[in-house]
């Protein structure tokens, strides 16, 4: 798994910004972190109708080195197992369906789809009186996918530290091998790549003594391998069958992001804290996409926190994206009937509960926390409306428990 | 034209930001702002004139602040060790809510003498530029000694400036 | 407007706007944990990751792709 973290720099400014594959988090301790860190998170990640589950272990730990530098590690381990839609088809009133990949007996979990991922990932940062750099690695391994990656990021501080800057800088490179399976026709030396690029810029600035503001850009450029060799698009001619193809996307991919995150500070309402989130992201697959997110942290008695989160999603679907397709697969250079790249909205709610304790020896700081969320999937939900793909729509909950140590 | 617009608006960003940087910071070599101060517990007045004769390290903090967290155990070592010698202590609280600041000093206690500069007003001479930020005074009562943040090593180069000038 | 002259222009305002002068001592609020832009990292990257498992969007906050084992 990337581990999308963002490093907080200083306690007296908490800016944090970027979070590329592969960065992971390193509390700080005013400039430099002094602490040692120990994190373990648990996730359970559950689809409707007996599709996908995963179950996530993952821990980090980090250790400051010398005066400026901190060095830190991350484990991560998902176990997939369940059904997955692989393509769609007309029923006998011409409606759409969604066809899933059945239980195969011939899995090791009794599922369609079982599946460990595994991946390490490691960071070193270092501090400067007014930036930081940091330099990272990591690889994650399935047993038909692999992914290296590299990442740097900076920040530098103007202006009294109360803007800073910040950029980053990720490469990927995947490699492919589709295991033989009845939704796969390739044969079982098949092997593809995909090498994927992203940078970051953006910059924090801190609006007056309650409220912080940070706004980044992301370009992102994928070349090679991008189509799913699990999934599967039905052509029709009128009401007939014509043509039935493996998933066939470009080789190229263009993507762009633009998110603003504004937080603010009540202290009349015992120093809760509003996060809101806008983000517009586009590439050139047609797709456009608007994540709202909004959530609310609200101390408690004694160390306690609870947070209610709040996001709503909309895409449109993608240029070569169609439920099902009229012709045949040489009318089109490009196909896909995967429903992640329909047209949809999604709206998701959750809650989180935090406890912190303080000085607790040997750890000068206990954290725990658990939260749910629940999120819903559904083609009406897409800004403007569409009520096409109702037959894609489903949902998912997901529930995390983690603690974290300093000492 | 376009490149005018551009670098007239460079100048005024950067003016701008410059004249929030303001001057008059209290510089090593300097004679130290003479404040009177509360005490945080007390709320009795103290002025830096009464440590006159000794050698002064200056801090100020706050609750907020994590390097303090490093800072407090240490400077209270070195405070034991070296106060029969002349040497004081003196760290003023920039904390707005003094329940916090006692709070912090519940977790870490200390001998040494903590005021209390709510509005800010003194520290504001100084120039505080971050959090925390000592200044060593001399016998004299002249600065010699300004140091920015605090990390665990820091503690032993101050020593050696601190014995430094109680040896004059 | 080019994207250079605009991101620059975002800049410049936003070290415009710090002028309402906030000096160190007055960071109490904004170091509290709850201010911070990323509250929960290892939640945080599992939520992106997620989001990113089942939506085409990605970037912003980084989203990363890698070892995707999407289905």
């Amino acid at each position: 798994m990337k581990n999308n973290k963002k490093s907080n720099i200083a306690a007296q400014l908490t800016c944090a910004a970027l979070a590329l594959p592969g960065l992971m988090q390193t509390a700080s301790a005013g400039r430099v972190e002094e602490t040692y860190n120990a994190d373990f998170q648990y996730g359970n990640y559950v689809e409707s109708n007996n599709r996908m589950r995963v179950d996530i272990f993952e821990s980090a730990l980090s250790a400051p080195i010398g005066k400026s530098m901190t060095a830190s590690v991350n484990l991560v381990e998902d176990s997939i197992s369940g059904a997955s839609p692989v393509f769609n088809s007309r029923d006998t009133s011409g409606k759409t369906v969604q066809v899933k990949s059945g239980a195969s007996p011939t899995s090791s979990c009794g599922k369609s789809i079982c599946e460990l991922r595994d991946a390490i990932s490691s960071n070193l940062a270092y501090f400067f009186d007014k930036a930081a750099l940091s330099f990272g690695g990591g690889y994650s391994r399935e047993h038909d996918y692999a992914s290296k990656y590299f990442n740097t990021t900076g920040s530098l501080d103007l202006n009294k530290k109360l803007t800073t800057l910040n950029f980053g800088a990720s490469v990927a490179f995947d490699e492919i091998q589709p295991s033989p399976s009845i939704w796969n026709s390739r044969p079982a030396d098949f092997r593809a790549h995909k090498t994927s690029q992203q940078y970051l810029l953006g910059v924090s600035q801190v609006i007056d003594k309650n409220s912080l503001v940070q706004s980044n850009m992301t370009f992102g450029y994928h070349t090679g391998f991008m189509s799913d060799p699990y999934k599967w698009v039905t052509f029709y001619n009128g009401n007939v069958s014509s043509d039935f193809q493996q998933d066939k996307r470009p080789n190229e991919r263009f993507e762009w992001a633009w998110l603003t995150q504004y937080v603010r500070h009540f202290e009349q309402f015992n120093h809760a804290a509003l996060h809101t989130d806008y983000r517009f992201s586009t590439n050139d697959w047609g797709v456009n996409a608007h994540t709202f997110e909004m959530s609310w942290h609200q101390p408690i008695a004694d160390g306690w926190q609870v947070i209610p989160r709040f996001r709503y999603y909309s895409q449109d679907k993608a240029d070569f994206y169609q439920p099902v397709f009229a012709g045949g697969s040489a009318d089109y250079t490009s196909y896909s009937s995967d429903y992640r790249l329909a047209g949809f909205g999604t709206l998701s709610g959750g809650l989180k509960f935090s406890k912190e304790i303080n000085e607790l020896q040997p750890f000068s700081q206990l954290k725990f926390q658990t939260g749910f969320e629940y999120y819903a999937h559904k083609a009406e939900y897409q800004l403007g409306g569409n009520n096409q793909g109702t037959f894609a729509n489903f949902g998912y909950y997901l529930i995390t428990a983690s603690f974290n140590l300093k000492f | 034209m376009k490149t005018n617009k551009k670098l007239s608006s460079i100048a005024f960003a950067m003016l701008t930001s410059a004249a929030c940087l303001t001057a008059n910071a209290t510089d090593v070599g300097q004679p130290a702002p003479q404040f009177t101060l509360p005490t945080l517990q007390q709320d009795q007045p103290t002025t830096l004139k009464q440590y006159a004769g000794k050698v002064i390290y200056l801090d100020f903090w706050a609750s907020w602040c994590a390097p303090c967290r490093t800072s407090f155990p240490l400077l209270n070592k070195m405070h034991e060790k070296l106060k029969a010698k002349g040497f004081e202590v003196v760290a003023v609280n920039l904390d707005e809510d003094k329940a916090n600041a006692e709070k912090f000093l519940k977790e870490f206690p200390v001998s040494f003498t903590i005021l209390r500069d709510a509005k800010g007003e003194w520290s504001d001479k100084f120039v505080v530029e971050s959090m925390p930020t000592s200044f060593i005074i001399d016998k004299q009562g002249v600065v010699q000694n300004i140091h920015h943040g605090f990390a665990s090593d820091d503690i032993n180069e101050l020593e050696e400036k601190v014995t430094q000038l109680l040896a004059k | 407007m080019k994207l250079v002259n605009r991101c620059l222009l975002i800049v410049l305002i936003l070290s415009g706007v710090a002028c309402t002068e906030v000096m160190p001592r007055q960071r109490g609020n904004l170091a509290l944990s709850q201010m911070a832009f990323t509250t929960d990292g290892l939640e945080f990257g599992l939520r992106q990751h997620t989001a990113f498992s089942k939506e085409s969007a990605a970037g912003g906050y980084g989203g990363g792709g890698g070892g995707c084992g999407c289905n």
